[in-house]
């Protein structure tokens, strides 16, 4: 009510701000808050077990605090540490490698008072596959502000002809061509221009971000201040997704020492010298907010509602004024672009997709970690290199990409094949496709903003037609269905969750046809629908039986 | 003349104002387009239904969020284009809990108006059935969620003297609800509030003692509409051919409340000429139990809400050609599906628990070998088995239910009226 | 002891409560009717479901409750919402509470209507050796075209009057709260008086009366058969105006026990719950309403046109008085407690209704717009109206903000629940006990006493064919012994 007052809202507004961010409590959630992530990696690795030990070591079950308030524990979307699971954040604290053990000790420990900061997880870098120096990009040797020295010689438009020249799209999945875009927003009128970083790393599997932010952030923070001499802008933020919270005091002084060292703020040298601030915004806690718009929505203070693509971010964008909205990767790519020169770039890769990209590999794989690739790589050498044995699946893309069959050996990492935003999760033959896309299904109807018919409904409409398929209930007109409902959702979607949603499922039956022949062709009379009668009639058994005193 | 220009609708080219609302365009140019949340001067445009999908330049978009810009080439109708559409009102209907037949608004309600305009006779997505609040602690209003479809028009458009929104969406994704503000949403005066019911598309806002539709025949939607027919005559049997065998008709009803088949007989005199064409096999009005002979068509009033339902329908599904579903109940639950959201221990309970003088105190629910056992919830027909005919309505006009019938048995063309495509 | 071998004789379906309904009768090693069941299989949930709707939308809700007398429901339910406004019947407008009573005495027609000739005539009147396939409308139709006719278009007056009135013939709006939501116009009170579009109310009159001469001979060509015919005592309850006669949409609650005397003297409708009680059975998804004060053997009671006529003194229009004076004169006694009379009072009952409607349809008032009264809301509201098939009670509580909270519905055929039971046990005595072999025939009878009753959704209950039987023989290990299975044709069983 004081925030209502304070802002001259009405309490309603307030409160549909506050109830779309998933961290957001409006109980007391607990003096030690425990969330466990539901990623499939997760479910693979054993976090069944690791919650029955969360739940026995704190007295709190999933979804409340305990009766003390002591202990808040609950379920949250993949927090990017899936090369670590079964990883929990505690107080935004990462715990990795989680074990029934573990657990207990870790609660005895916080009972007794240690704080979560001193008991939390190392991450390591984690760097399992580089390129030999010609080839390698991302991960080379880096001292700070080494990307900014050439600016001292180039124009803010000759910087911008190196990132055109060097071809570099976009990492964040959209492969938009950066140089256009930077260009774009550099030719928009005005002096109110912004950059944003996308850290809101929120499809499941992909951590690669959080590598970046922690090992080289700063490369990140050159390739904005890049972003910001090439197009005028003076303002910008790094929007980081709430769960990587513990990420911040690294940023933050990272940043201080780009302010210490004058590569920040007023007067930054460089042929023409220019000022540039950056902000780091947290996030709460929602996976739509990795969408631009409705990044810039919830950086404003709105819900992160994505909105209605009148305008690009270029031409109007946040706070209505021309914004450049880039990956994390990208921009530390556009450093390197400036530093290593933009045709040096452009010569790696492939024809369409220049450059290298750094794949964030986890699951069933003895070396999950980052893997920097030139693209055209094959998608068995990334196999090969991770130990996976006895593949089945591997997940390009996260959930939103493609599931593809392991066995298709002639994949590669390119633009009109794997077209890979960062994540590659691996399945070996002992897992079961369909939960792992029924994972896929709840993860999105929770993480659906709910504004569009089609992804607020459509996602839960699958997530139920999974379960009846999970319980063996599927009919053979459930393909045709299957295809039918994900082209309305495709088509009549707002944004690209709604868009993507079914992506891995449509590609799972194309690429696995004989696993859902098992699911779909099970059906002998194709009039008489399955129809788990038993199942259904137990509530009512239950009911009985209580009265009667035999349960 | 203001500033038109040209631009491409399904392959002709119209002047049309430049920067305009597609929606508006469009129609302007003579061609039908569906809207739902659209409402003209609300801006930017809500883009919340997606009910008004068309192509623009190769591209799905949501006319309503799209201006005319030049050298634009639209196009509204493919047969894709019209599947997609009416797929989000199926969507809509399967989302919610929208009983037409106990609703005030129905007959005047967009959401129904657009079902029966779009031909939805039976939504393709199983109806989800989620426990929806109606808050009742507004001073002038009740929000009936489980109507709401979340078009955000009274979020963006209710506001009271000093500005301060009343409406807001909280929470995400499925759980997306329209709060309202319980300290501003007093100072809205009457015909505030009165204007939210209305630029409310369904029943979800009802402001006390004013909420009662018009009479049955009054409503929006009973007249007669631009792409419906007029009303006709009687309904008239065809005369029987010499020597061709009787068509056999079986008919049940399931969970329903029998008037379907009261809807049925409404052929009043008829019947007399229907009966020589048609004979009736297992039905409530033969009590054959057996089928003793292959019957051409069902018809199947109600849904399955026991085990004895389900073991009819398969038997029906088994003897019988053609299953035609009669009325909400057997389409997709009906009215009884309204037990859905509640655990059946609940409902048991309340009948037979807290009945009132219980003898004894003893709670004894009904158990017993000659008595069906109860499922879950209670479920369309096309749950169980393949349905290849839906009649909707509550109970559908017997006009109607002889057209298909006579269609079915005979392959009469038909052409259904406005006046007999209802869901209440 | 020795163990009985009991024999199991299911007869499924039977009538039906929104559904079906199915008769199980046990044999002991003599052959005697044991025990006899009638069990309603249906269960839908609605007193649960109403909870948090809003209290104004009742009405259209309820009378999903049936689709042979939603209007039944529509106006009881209407009744209490009047109640929950501060109102009571006399309070809503003339207008508003003439047209109520057209509406529900045009359903109580055209329900009647449907269940004597579309269901009990074949019973009735055709021969007694007509084979099973030819027991139905059909076989009416075959006998006798015209009064099938008749019949089919009795129907439909009654069904024109509801669309009149509430906007479609099945599940329309009349009521609002405290009143009604239309109003009738010249051109409709025209359409149901010229005789032009469809026979008028005159000609309602009239075939009632043919009708009733029929059912007159009937009775008095088999009278030994229905006099003796499922003859058993019991109580019975009906709603009576303030001079004791017969009324149907507003009155108060009257019951006598067999030979007549008063159990419940004329109490306020809406003081049930004072005195009725309600009991459940492990067979059954119906309950078992009876007086509190008689307890459950002996507090139940008959109700529908037998019941009515029972406790009424006379009836409030003339023709209709005067087949009822030639009712009891001819039944020697009244109350009268043989099943098969139900027949000729529902007929006495239509004509009545007719009368009725004819009187309102000529009244100016019904024709005014003045519709609705307002008044304060109150926390509770119960209504009763006499369905055609009985006594019906709606109760609700809602709270101040309009949410329903509480709801008992006690149906008609609820009331009947225990007399239809007699019913069976008696016919099935009487019929079956210490046979050689079952018939068909044998069974159908327990049908007919069943029908008598007209249950809830009668629709179900005709036979074109034969009455569908299964039987199963147990010894007393509940070993099946045999299993025969009759469809459709005359042999017997055994």
């Amino acid at each position: 009510m004081q925030l209502a007052r304070q802002y001259d809202l009405s309490w309603v507004e307030v409160e549909g701000v506050a109830s779309f961010y998933h961290f957001f409590h409006r109980e007391p959630a607990g003096r030690y808050t425990i969330y466990l992530n539901n990623s499939i990696t997760a479910e693979h690795s054993g976090m069944a077990d690791v919650k029955a030990a969360f739940e026995e070591a704190t007295g709190a079950r999933l979804g409340q605090t305990d009766p003390t308030g002591t202990f808040g524990l609950y379920e949250t979307a993949c927090i990017g540490l899936s090369d670590l699971e079964p990883a929990a954040l505690i107080n935004f604290q990462p715990f990795t490698q989680l074990t029934p053990q573990k657990v207990k000790a870790l609660v005895w420990q916080l009972r007794r008072g240690v704080p979560p900061e001193l008991l939390a997880d190392e991450i390591p870098q984690h760097i399992q596959h580089s390129l030999p120096p010609e080839q390698a990009v991302l991960l080379r040797p880096f001292e700070p502000g080494q990307s900014l020295e050439p600016l001292l010689q180039l124009s803010p438009t000759e910087a911008l002809e190196q990132i055109e020249a060097s071809g570099l799209r976009g990492m964040g999945g959209a492969f938009f061509p950066v140089g256009t875009k930077w260009r774009l927003c550099r030719e928009q009128p005005g002096d109110e221009k912004y950059i944003l970083c996308n850290a809101d790393e929120g499809e499941p599997g992909t951590f690669k971000d959080r590598m970046l932010l922690q090992y080289l952030p700063e490369l990140v923070i050159e390739g904005m201040i890049h972003a910001a001499y090439t197009t005028g802008a003076q303002e910008g933020w790094i929007y980081l997704r709430g769960e990587y919270r513990w990420l911040l005091p690294g940023l933050k002084a990272a940043l201080a020492h780009y302010y210490a060292s004058g590569w920040l703020g007023a007067e930054i040298p460089a042929q023409e010298p220019f000022r540039f601030d950056i902000h780091i915004q947290l996030g709460a806690g929602a996976y739509v907010c990795g969408e631009e718009t409705a990044m810039m929505n919830s950086l404003e203070g709105l819900r992160g509602e994505p909105r209605v693509r009148t305008y690009f971010p270029v031409e109007r964008g946040f706070r209505q004024k021309p914004t450049v909205i880039n990956n994390v990767e990208t921009f530390a790519a556009a450093a390197r672009v400036i530093e290593l020169g933009g045709d040096h770039f452009a010569s790696l890769g492939t024809s369409q997709l220049k450059g290298t990209r750094l794949l964030s590999v986890a699951g069933d794989c003895t070396h999950p970690g980052i893997y920097e690739i030139e693209w055209g790589t094959p998608l068995a050498d990334v196999l090969d290199w991770a130990g996976a044995e006895s593949s089945m699946a591997v997940q390009i893309s996260g959930p939103s990409g493609e599931c593809v069959n392991a066995s298709y050996s002639h994949r590669r990492f390119d633009w009109d094949d794997l077209r890979c935003g960062g994540a590659v999760t691996i399945f070996n033959e002992e897992r079961d496709l369909l939960r792992i896309l029924h994972n896929f299904a709840r993860f999105f109807t929770n993480e659906s903003c709910g504004v569009c018919t089609p992804c607020r409904a459509g996602n839960f409409i699958f997530s139920r037609k999974l379960d009846k398929l999970s319980k063996g209930l599927g009919r053979a007109d459930d393909y045709v269905e299957i295809q039918n409902w994900s082209n309305i959702m495709r088509q009549t979607s707002r944004c690209g969750l709604g868009r993507a949603a079914t992506n891995a499922l449509l590609s799972a039956i194309e690429n696995f046809p004989g696993y859902f022949a098992g699911y779909f062709g099970k059906q002998d009379n194709k009039l008489k629908h399955p129809f788990a009668l038993d199942e259904a009639l137990q509530d009512y058994r239950n009911a009985v039986g209580r009265t009667l005193g035999n349960e | 003349m203001a500033n038109t220009i040209p631009i491409i609708i399904n392959g002709k080219t119209v002047q049309a104002q430049a920067g305009q609302n597609l929606v508006d365009a469009i129609r302007d140019a003579g061609t039908f387009i569906p809207s739902l949340c659209y409402y003209e001067h609300i801006q930017p445009p809500l883009g919340t239904c997606r009910v008004c999908t068309v192509l623009v330049n190769g591209k799905p978009t949501a006319a309503c969020t799209a201006k005319v810009r030049p050298g634009q080439k639209i196009v509204t109708h493919t047969q894709e284009l019209e599947d997609v559409r009416k797929g989000m009102v199926e969507m809509l209907f399967a989302e919610g809990n929208h009983f037409c037949p106990a609703c005030e608004k129905s007959g005047d309600c967009d959401l129904q108006g657009l079902g029966y305009r779009l031909g939805m006779e039976a939504s393709r997505f199983p109806r989800l059935f989620v426990n929806r609040l109606i808050d009742y602690r507004p001073e002038r209003m009740v929000i009936d969620h489980n109507r709401c479809i979340r078009c955000r028009r009274c979020v963006e458009e209710v506001v009271t003297e000093d500005g301060k929104a009343v409406f807001s969406f909280v929470n995400r994704g499925k759980d997306t609800r329209v709060d309202i503000d319980y300290d501003e949403e007093p100072k809205l005066t009457e015909t505030e509030a009165m204007r939210a019911m209305h630029i409310c598309p369904v029943g979800a806002i009802l402001v006390r003692g004013k909420s009662m539709a018009r009479p049955v025949g009054e409503r929006k939607y009973d007249q007669p509409a631009q792409g419906w027919e007029k009303a006709e005559g009687p309904i008239e049997v065809p005369k029987p051919r010499p020597g061709a065998p009787k068509k056999v008709v079986a008919t049940t009803s399931l969970a329903g409340c029998f008037g379907c088949h009261m809807s049925l007989l409404d052929i009043d005199e008829e019947i007399l000429d229907a009966i020589e064409l048609v004979e009736f096999n297992r039905s409530p009005l033969t009590d054959i139990k057996q089928f003793d002979r292959r019957c051409d068509v069902a018809i199947i009033e109600g849904g399955c809400c026991n085990s004895e339902n389900v073991e009819v329908l398969r038997a029906f599904r088994e003897n019988c050609d053609i299953l035609i579903a009669v009325g909400e109940c057997a389409i997709w639950g009906g009215l009884p599906a309204m037990r859905n959201v509640i655990p059946i221990e609940e409902c048991l309970l309340e009948s037979y628990g807290r009945t009132m003088n219980l003898e004894d105190g003893q709670v004894v629910i009904p158990h017993h070998e000659d008595l069906p056992e109860l499922l879950d919830q209670v479920y369309g027909c096309q749950e169980i088995v393949r349905i290849d005919h839906f009649i909707p309505g509550c109970p559908p006009d017997a006009r109607h239910i002889w057209k298909i019938l006579k269609h079915v048995l005979f392959g009469e063309a038909y052409v259904l009226t406005h006046e007999e495509f209802k869901y209440d | 002891m020795p163990e009985q071998k009991t024999t199991k004789i299911t007869i499924d379906p039977v009538t039906r409560v929104e559904g079906h309904g199915r008769v199980t009768l046990h044999l002991n090693e003599q052959g005697e009717v044991s025990d006899a069941r009638f069990h309603i299989v249906e269960f839908r949930g609605f007193e649960r479901f109403i909870q948090g709707h809003p209290y104004w939308e009742v009405p259209v809700l309820v009378q999903r409750l049936c689709g042979i007398c939603p209007v039944s429901h529509h106006l009881a339910a209407a009744k209490a919402i009047d109640q929950l406004h501060g109102l009571s019947p006399d309070d809503l407008s003339p207008t508003a509470t003439k047209l109520r009573r057209l509406l529900h005495y045009g359903q109580i027609f055209q329900s009647h209507a449907l269940h004597f000739f579309y269901l009990a005539s074949p019973d009735l009147l055709l021969k007694g050796d007509t084979p099973a396939s030819q027991r139905n409308i059909t076989g009416v139709i075959l006998a006798n075209k015209d009064l099938a006719k008749r019949g089919i278009l009795m129907r439909k007056f009654g069904q024109e009057i509801i669309k009149a009135i509430a906007g479609k013939r099945i599940h329309g709006v009349a009521a609002v709260p405290g009143g009604n939501y239309k109003t009738f116009t010249p051109e409709e009170r025209l359409y149901f008086l010229d005789g032009k579009a469809i026979p008028n109310v005159d000609t309602m009159i009239a075939w009632t009366q043919e009708t009733l001469e029929t059912i007159h001979q009937y009775h008095h060509d088999h009278r030994a058969w229905l006099d003796s015919f499922a003859h058993y005592p019991s109580g019975h309850l009906g709603l009576v105006d303030a001079a004791g006669g017969l009324e149907l949409y507003d009155g108060r609650l009257r019951a006598t026990d067999a030979q007549g005397q008063p159990t419940l003297e004329d109490i306020p409708a809406d003081h049930y719950h004072h005195y009725f009680g309600e009991a459940v059975e492990p067979w059954t998804y119906l309950k078992f309403p009876y007086l509190k004060h008689l307890g459950r053997d002996r507090g139940w009671n008959r109700v529908g046109p037998l019941a009515r006529l029972n406790v009424c003194d006379h009836i409030p229009t003339p023709l209709a008085e005067e087949e009822r004076q030639r009712f009891f004169a001819f039944a020697g006694n009244r109350p009268v407690n043989r099943t098969l009379y139900y027949h000729w009072a529902r007929l006495i009952e239509m004509l009545h209704c007719a009368e009725t409607a004819r009187d309102l349809l000529h009244d100016p008032e019904i024709l005014s717009d003045d519709l609705v009264r307002t008044g304060h809301r109150q926390g509770e509201g119960i209504g009763v109206v006499e369905a055609p098939r009985g006594t019906l009670i709606h109760h609700y509580r809602a709270d101040e903000k309009g949410k329903v909270t509480w709801c008992n519905l006690i149906v008609s055929t609820t009331h009947n629940n225990e007399p239809m039971n007699r019913a069976v046990r008696e016919v099935a005595r009487r019929e079956l006990s210490g046979q050689q072999e079952i018939t068909e025939p044998m069974l159908n009878q327990v049908e007919v006493a069943i029908r008598a009753y007209d249950p809830c959704l009668s629709c179900a209950t005709h036979a074109i064919g034969d009455m569908p039987l299964r039987i199963e023989l147990y010894d007393h290990q509940e070993q099946l012994l045999a299993e025969r299975t009759k469809d459709s044709c005359d042999h017997p069983l055994f």
